[in-house]
């Protein structure tokens, strides 16, 4: 079955490029900021990151139906909230995915910078590429969020493309502050098994804090407002984890953002001057008398605090 | 040349559409199918292990690379090399035997995505768990399979079409229908040959083979040249002539190994006729193969894919370069196709009507295993490979032999003693034999050994020790790499092993149709 001719220099060639393969694992293994690596990335990123500009314009012609009007009187929002938009051709759906990401970054008086995912990761990374870069201002290390809440932090960037590591990868580790206490933990990814499903996982630093089912979450300010900055929501409590021995309480979070349809995203790129606090989280219902008004209207319903949390249908 | 372009299109936009629009998707179960690796392998499949170990490396590279990628360069490198390579290996069965390289190509997958998530689980050990490998990885081999056969299908095609195109251009006017192999192989295919002989159409282009080879009819290049009449020979068909230019009515199924022969010699020139007999009336008389000798015997073997060096096409145009001959020369016990085969020495006695003609290839040495065995019951005769030894000049013919000339010797000396017919050692151990009886030979003589019964060679013609101690199945140029690289990094135990698993007797019998 071997192909006869030329067995030699199949050997010889295949050899040759499993060194070589073998020789850029281990040089960017070892060190990864390689002047080297670095520019093969950039140039290689620049000439794909073209490539996928290309083919996002083309399946995004098709995808697009948003009319024209919608995206100027969208033009009009972005530039009363002082966004930037780099996004000309915008589909529907994009518009109300836009839209509510402005409002929260109007919320939280982020500035942001406006963009959608071109390429998606491959294999077992959590990570997309979004269609802006160092020329739109974007630098490594600041938030990414969409109308829902937290998306990731940018890891690299090009002239044109950046790519973000999402939230959502076991990698990312993000601080957070539990929304009615203010107490601090932090939130990891679950993982690639699990995206769009899947459950992060938060463990208070303070062994005092104490959870609930529903609390909501923002991250917490990080040094520099880098990678993350403060008051961007993360995500809902669902369920605690107890651990025998542990000191500290830890919980399951569903993220507010569907890491698996992400449209438009926004890069932060000024961090706000003042800490928001918990300005951008989505009015979740809490106990109040609206909401009791509605329960009592219904006697079949359970109480209020435990039908808050399982509404969303998990 | 196309076929690389179109690789290099297909595998650029696979990437491309892998990474914008595939991953981004949705699909039950969490995984998505690789795209890449599916395109890969069905590239490396129409191209060889070679161009597939490259392309592999590039498109890794690439995936590497591309924006997303944050991990580390090189690892889908590493694999996609790997499977192109393997993929690449299955490039010569593709046509014959669509379904066993379909599981292959879909085992080949399997690897490389297991293979994938194994390194990235080794680099990777804060982001990838066991727990996302275990539920990934399954679904991503059951949605790669299930894209794998639409693709390959496709790549086949278009690879299939490109490489007819670019025949039909460097074949334009020569009226010769050549291997379709796929444009790398086409130019050297059309190189080999030369007008008026006959040749082999692999019979890809009919309607009941298989999905993989499945063309137009008659879009053979250099088929319209001949007056409107198709050629479709079937590989494996059997039939003594297939390549004849003879119409079959009915498709033959696919069996092994052809062979063809032609006379070399006035008094050899009997098997082609003995071979042709059985349809004498429709035997085409300018295209008989024993009609068409030259000065030397040819033996071709093509279109197996189980019978190793007759395998491939390129071997069959290596062999074209290579003036492979058949000799023809005494055996004890032989004689049972003299008078078959012979007509110019068909009074010879037959001793035992037991066994054939044996061709015998000095270099694989299988012959040296198999002279001293008990002789098969059935009439079947054996081919045995050996390394060629000039003509002498007027051997009396007992049964024939056939050797296959060689071209690890191209020693000027060798050539004088063929021309000339120089009267040597060998002649007159010849002139003895023809007194007395035909005596075996072995193909391998040691430096004391002799041959049984006596060599019959001068030391002059004895082949250099190289070739002696390995079969080489390389017809074509030699690389500096493969030079600098051949019997270092397990040349030889590969050919040791590759030798190992292929016999060196060949059949002639009722399956390859060779005597009827």
């Amino acid at each position: 079955m071997i192909g006869v001719r030329g067995t030699r220099r199949t050997r010889v060639v295949l050899v040759v490029l499993l060194t070589a393969a073998l020789a850029l694992i281990a040089l960017s293994y070892s060190d990864g900021s390689n002047p080297a690596l670095r520019g093969l990335r950039s140039v290689s990123g620049s000439v794909f990151g073209g490539a996928e500009h290309a083919t996002k314009s083309v399946t995004g012609f098709f995808a697009s139906s948003g009319s024209s009007s919608q995206v100027t009187s969208l033009q009009r929002q972005v530039l009363q909230l002082r966004a930037e938009l780099s996004a000309t051709s915008l589909s529907k759906a994009d518009y109300a995915e836009l839209r509510k990401m402005l409002m929260l970054a109007g919320a939280a008086q982020y500035r942001i910078v406006a963009a959608s995912v071109l390429a998606v990761g491959q294999g077992y990374q959590q990570t997309v590429t979004l269609d802006v870069g160092s020329r739109d201002g974007v630098q490594p290390d600041q938030t990414v969020l969409n109308g829902e809440g937290l998306v990731g932090d940018v890891t690299s960037v090009t002239a044109t493309t950046s790519t973000v590591l999402l939230a959502s990868d076991a990698a990312a580790v993000a601080g957070v502050a539990v929304a009615p206490s203010g107490q601090l933990g932090w939130v990891t990814g679950p993982g690639a098994a699990a995206s769009g499903s899947g459950l992060m996982h938060l463990q208070m630093l303070n062994s005092a804090a104490v959870l609930q089912p529903g609390d909501q979450l923002v991250t917490a300010a990080s040094a520099g407002d880098r990678p993350y900055v403060p008051g961007v929501p993360v995500g809902v409590v669902t369920k605690l984890v107890v651990t025998n021995g542990s000191l500290t309480a830890a919980a399951l979070v569903r993220p507010y953002v569907d890491f698996g349809s992400l449209g438009v995203v926004g890069v932060v790129i000024v961090p706000p001057r003042h800490d928001p606090r918990f300005a951008a989280l989505p009015p979740l219902p809490h106990p109040g008398p609206t909401v009791t008004v509605t329960v009592t209207a219904r006697p079949g319903t359970p109480a209020p605090g435990a039908s808050a949390t399982p509404s969303a249908g998990h | 040349m196309r076929t690389a372009w179109l690789a290099l299109c297909l595998l650029a936009a696979g990437l491309l559409f892998q990474l914008t629009v595939l991953n981004g998707l949705h699909l039950p179960g969490g995984g998505v199918p690789d795209l890449v690796l599916i395109l890969l392998v069905a590239v490396a499949i129409a191209v060889g292990p070679v161009p597939g170990a490259a392309a592999g490396f590039a498109a890794g590279l690439s995936l590497d690379l591309a924006p997303p990628g944050s991990g580390l360069i090189g690892q889908y490198a590493l694999v996609f090399c790997l499977a192109g390579w393997a993929a690449g290996l299955l490039a010569g069965s593709a046509r014959r035997m669509p379904l066993r390289t379909l599981v292959a190509g879909a085992i080949v997958i399997a690897a490389a995505e297991a293979a994938t998530a194994g390194l990235s689980l080794l680099l990777h050990p804060a982001q990838v768990t066991v727990g996302d490998v275990r539920q990934l990885l399954p679904v991503t081999i059951a949605y790669d399979l299930l894209v794998l056969p639409f693709t390959l299908y496709l790549v086949m095609l278009a690879a299939g079409i490109v490489g007819r195109t670019a025949e039909a251009s460097g074949l334009a006017g020569t009226g010769h229908s050549a291997l379709r192999t796929g444009a790398a192989r086409s130019r050297r295919t059309a190189r080999g040959h030369r007008p008026h002989e006959p040749r082999l159409n692999p019979a890809a282009a009919s309607a009941r083979d298989g999905w993989v080879g499945g063309g137009q009819r008659g879009r053979a290049p250099g088929a319209g040249q001949l007056a409107g009449r198709r050629l479709h020979l079937h590989p494996g068909a059997g039939v003594a002539g297939s390549a004849s230019g003879l119409v079959h009515r009915r498709p033959r199924p696919a069996a092994a190994v052809n062979l063809r022969f032609r006379s070399p010699r006035r008094h050899d020139g009997t098997i082609g006729n003995a071979v042709g007999r059985g349809q004498g009336e429709r035997w085409q008389h300018g295209r008989h193969p024993g009609s068409l000798a030259g000065s030397s015997a040819r033996f071709r073997p093509h279109a197996g894919e189980m019978s190793g060096s007759a395998t491939r096409q390129h071997a069959l145009t290596g062999l074209h370069l290579t003036r492979a001959r058949i000799n023809f020369s005494a055996h004890r016990g032989d004689a049972s196709l003299g008078p078959r085969l012979g007509t110019s020495w068909a009074r010879t006695p037959a001793r035992t009507s037991r066994t054939g003609p044996r061709l015998r290839t000095g270099s694989s040495r299988s012959a040296l295993a198999l002279t001293g065995r008990p002789r098969l019951p059935a009439p079947v005769p054996r081919l045995n490979f050996r390394s060629a030894s000039p003509r002498v000049a007027r051997r009396p013919v007992a049964a024939p032999k056939f050797r296959r000339g060689s071209r690890l010797r191209p020693s000027g000396l060798t050539t004088g003693l063929v021309a000339g017919g120089v009267l040597d050692q060998s002649t007159f151990r010849a002139r003895r034999r023809f007194a007395g009886s035909p005596r075996l030979r072995l193909a391998r003589r040691g430096p004391g050994a002799g041959m049984l019964g006596g060599s019959g060679r001068s030391p002059l013609r004895r082949p250099p020790a190289r070739s002696r101690r390995q079969p080489r199945f390389s017809y074509g140029r030699r690389s500096l790499l493969s030079v600098l690289t051949g019997r270092r990094i397990g040349g030889r135990w590969l050919a040791r092993a590759r030798v190992g698993s292929r016999s060196g007797v060949w059949l002639i019998g009722r399956r390859t149709g060779g005597m009827r």
